[in-house]
């Protein structure tokens, strides 16, 4: 009666998966000076359960290179031979042909043995390098884990060890949990459970112990020693034990556990691993399949567009009860009101399924800083802030190529080598941080250097080159402007990290496509700041509907600070059609939605119209409109689908009326008004287009 | 039966669906037609070109209206209840046609269509494809596709990326 093992394969996939992350990020941390003792276990057992997973199911090759590397930890662990920065390279690497291997089995993907081969090559280079020192000056190894330090030099040997235990072996109140850790004490110890007996299901009785174990134990120690460890619990003729002939072909050890597996009619049952430092034995599955369910993004997607319907709905009945009189129809009005909270509720739900941190790609960073670093001689330490902020699904994964862009032109152009950085007076390390938080209705992500900063001299020779148009009084932030272009690079050579100019256009337009902003910040010689400002979702908003003239707009709430109607003491002139609104001590530009939109039959004095104090990336602008009409839940719908973006809206929306309205984008909204402006130098803005 | 629409496909016979504007008669692929609604009321998009009438709610999507006759240089009439707007679906996005009105659906031969006299400059000729007879009126044969994907229609972004570079 076999079981098919690769029903738990991809279990086992996911586990490594897993464990190999967890090792790359402490080996990330670590610091090799002074290694910190837990992590160094968390490690070794991370290694133990990768390799103790692939014997069991079977892929020796990940064992064998998984068994080379756990070798090296476990001396590591032991403070036998030091921990150096190259050895946390090579162990990186190692996770890396690990990883390979694992996608191997999995994908099916093409596996470089030549790579791996060459990890296990410097695995076991370091190994003999450092054996050599070790036996030199004996380093002190704790003593609950080998209690006899003058079995040093005793010949390592493996054992096989098979356990038939008498069926009544619970009732003797034996536990086996604490035999494995003992034996996982004094040497390299894996153990698997098998079936010994066949059984019907249905007179199947718990109490009785149908299990046999084998074990394989790599040890100093002698048999009548592993005996003893028995004594208790196992006859003499229950116990089977003989040596391995192989014992220091490491690499085959792990691989010859599953031919070794003819004992009895025992097929294998899996996965009873105990590994040594006590790695629990896990229950298959059992963790992941409550903690979540897994559906495709279309069918979030779809629930989503259903529930902006909905809240459409609800706003058309909401209008239509209006006009009913409250008294005669209470009961309506009140279970509008439950509708609309129900709404809202719902909606929130919905939202928050596609909502995820962002650690999800700032996770990556780590690694990638640490291998650029190196390539580039930078001594760089990547800061992550705010890793929890959640993001819709779909900008996080679009995220990650504007954001690895970022800081590999951090790391390259940013950060200065060393010798320039102590030359600048600055501490040799560089620090990136990339910092990510929610602000209104807007998530802010900010990628920052301490390095050199833009070199605005340099950015301007480079623009003039390029054929773009640009002058000396250009301000600091139009030059920042120009690294967006197409093609631009201000690198002084080529390197395979960066410098071939196809960078800043990508991540702007990246950026742009998901509805959001980009701007750079920079100070010479102090480094340079690039922030990313995105929408917080794609989907609903609280907005607040206006009207001009006879059109209505929606202004999103986040981005209004308060309404006000202005008192003609309050309004300036300046030059013949600017006005400014003079609001607690600030002097505001007004900014009038019927010139940026040109509609004709707008109310032009300010003191018969609304002002909304409205906040576009930290500036204030006042924006006048008609009339404040009310505050709505407004599901954003795309105009680009069917025809293109419009200048000055972040998109529209259906109203309770079935009528379209344009929801309004305060940053965008402000440039258009400037640029307005400015081409018809503060005179009457736009000219009117015929309807 | 079954046969019919291959042997049709075969020798050319397509089908169009005529519409007026003004007083001429044009006639368009009907395959590209989704559906055939009389004139909502639309939101208007400013310094956005005057053809585009602006934007409306097709069952929960926002789609264009531009205005046929402004787009040919015809003048232009009040809408009135007999104000159609062909919905039409190319090119992965619909949009909306305002029309005087439609007529027709024909089917037309390779032999009944003539190809387009050459206007000059300054018309739109280039839409198009040919002249078609039917019954002794003639259609104007239009492709509707060139037209909408033409980058004078800015119903695409096209080239131009929203840069405004230091201009």
């Amino acid at each position: 009666m076999a079981i098919d093992l690769s029903q738990f394969y991809q279990v086992f996939f996911d586990e490594s998966a897993e464990h190999l992350a967890e090792m790359e990020r402490i080996f990330l941390a670590i610091d090799p000076a002074n290694p910190d003792d837990e992590e160094l276990n968390a490690v070794f057992r991370a290694a133990h359960s990768i390799k103790g997973g692939a014997g069991t199911f079977g892929f020796p090759d990940m064992a064998a290179v998984t068994h080379t590397l756990e070798t090296l930890l476990d001396q590591v662990r032991h403070h036998e031979i030091p921990l150096t920065r190259e050895m946390v390279d090579v162990f990186l690497q190692t996770g890396d042909a690990i990883g390979m291997l694992l996608a191997g089995h999995r994908d099916g993907s093409p596996v470089d043995q030549q790579a791996i081969e060459h990890v296990c090559q410097r695995l076991t280079a370091i190994s003999a390098s450092t054996a050599a020192v070790s036996t030199d000056n004996p380093v002190s190894v704790p003593v609950s884990v080998a209690p006899e330090q003058d079995r040093e030099t005793a010949p390592l040997a493996t054992y096989r060890i098979i356990f038939t235990p008498p069926t009544d072996l619970y009732n003797r109140m034996v536990r086996m949990e604490p035999i494995f850790d003992e034996l996982s004490a004094i040497g390299d110890f894996t153990v698997v459970g098998r079936i010994a007996e066949q059984h019907e299901l249905n007179d199947y009785d718990p109490t009785r112990c149908l299990i046999a174990w084998e074990m394989t134990l790599t040890t100093i120690h002698t048999q009548e020693e592993i005996r003893e460890v028995f004594m208790f619990v196992a006859d003499d003729e229950e116990l089977f034990l003989e040596k391995l002939p192989h014992v220091f072909k490491q690499n085959q050890e792990t691989a010859t556990q599953q031919p070794a597996s003819d004992h009895g009619n025992g097929t294998v049952t899996g996965n009873r691993l105990h590994g040594k430092n006590g790695a629990a034995p896990r229950k298959t599955g059992e963790t992941t399949e409550n903690a979540s369910i897994r559906v495709g993004v279309a069918k979030v997607d779809q629930l989503i567009n259903q529930m902006g319907e909905l809240v459409i709905t609800q706003a058309m009945l909401a209008q239509s009860a209006q006009q009913l009189d409250p008294v005669q129809h209470e009961n309506l009005h009140r279970a509008l009101s439950l509708l609309e909270r129900n709404t809202r509720d719902l909606q929130e739900s919905v939202m928050s399924i596609r909502m995820m941190p962002i650690n999800f790609i700032f996770s990556r960073f780590p690694r990638l800083v640490h291998d650029l670093a190196d390539k580039l001689g930078k001594q760089v330490e990547l800061k992550l802030v705010g890793e929890t902020t959640e993001l819709d699904k779909g900008l996080v994964e679009k995220l990650a190529d504007p954001l690895t862009h970022l800081v590999r032109n951090s790391l390259d152009h940013g950060i200065e080598l060393p010798e320039a950085r102590i030359a600048a007076g600055k501490s040799a390390g560089g620090v990136i941080t990339l910092k990510a938080a929610q602000q209104g209705g807007r998530v802010v992500i900010e990628v920052a250097d301490d390095g050199a900063g833009l070199n605005r001299d340099k950015i301007l020779a480079k623009a003039a080159k390029n054929g773009l148009t640009v002058s000396d009084n250009m301000s600091d932030e139009e030059v920042w402007q120009l690294i967006f272009a197409p093609g631009f690079s201000t690198a002084e050579q080529v390197t395979d990290v960066s410098g071939r100019g196809v960078g800043m256009d990508v991540v702007l337009r990246n950026v742009q496509a998901m509805g959001g902003r980009v701007t750079v910040y920079s100070t010479q010689g102090m480094g340079s700041r690039v922030v990313i400002s995105l929408p917080l979702t794609l989907a609903i908003l609280d907005g607040l509907s206006v009207r001009v003239g006879k059109e209505t707009f929606i202004v999103p709430l986040n981005s209004i600070i308060e309404s006000l109607q202005p008192l003609s003491t309050d309004l300036n002139e300046v030059g013949r059609r600017q006005t400014t609104v003079h609001v607690r001590g600030e002097y505001l530009p007004l900014m009038r939605l019927g010139d940026i939109f040109s509609i004709s039959n707008a109310v032009q004095r300010p003191e018969e119209a609304v002002v909304m104090l409205v906040e576009a990336e930290g500036e204030h602008v006042a924006l006048l409109v008609d009339e404040l009409l009310g505050q709505h839940q407004v599901v954003i719908k795309s105009i680009e689908t069917n025809y293109r973006k419009v200048d000055g809206t972040a998109g529209a929306t259906i109203l309770g009326d079935g009528r379209v309205a344009l929801i309004l984008d305060a940053v965008d909204m402000v440039r258009l008004w400037r640029t307005g402006t400015e081409k018809n130098g503060g005179d009457q803005t736009w000219t009117d287009s015929p309807l | 039966m079954d046969r019919q629409p291959v042997i049709t496909a075969e020798s050319g016979v397509l089908e169009y669906l005529t519409f007026t504007l003004g007083n001429e008669e044009y006639a368009m692929d009907i395959l590209k037609v989704q559906e055939i609604r009389g004139y909502d009321p639309v939101t208007r998009i400013a310094n956005a070109p005057d053809f585009i009438k602006g934007i409306i709610n097709l069952r929960g999507v926002i789609v264009p209206i531009i205005d046929m006759r402004v787009k040919f240089g015809l003048e232009r009439v009040i809408y009135d209840e007999f104000t159609v707007v062909i919905i039409i679906n190319l090119l992965g996005r619909v949009i909306g046609m305002v029309v005087d009105g439609v007529s027709d659906v024909v089917t037309l031969v390779p032999d009944q269509i003539r190809p387009a006299p050459e206007f000059g400059s300054g018309t739109q000729s280039e839409y198009i494809t040919g002249i078609g007879t039917v019954n002794g009126q003639m259609l104007i044969l239009t492709d509707i596709e060139r037209l909408i994907g033409s980058a004078e229609m800015q119903l695409m972004v096209t080239a131009d990326n929203h840069l405004d570079l230091a201009a």
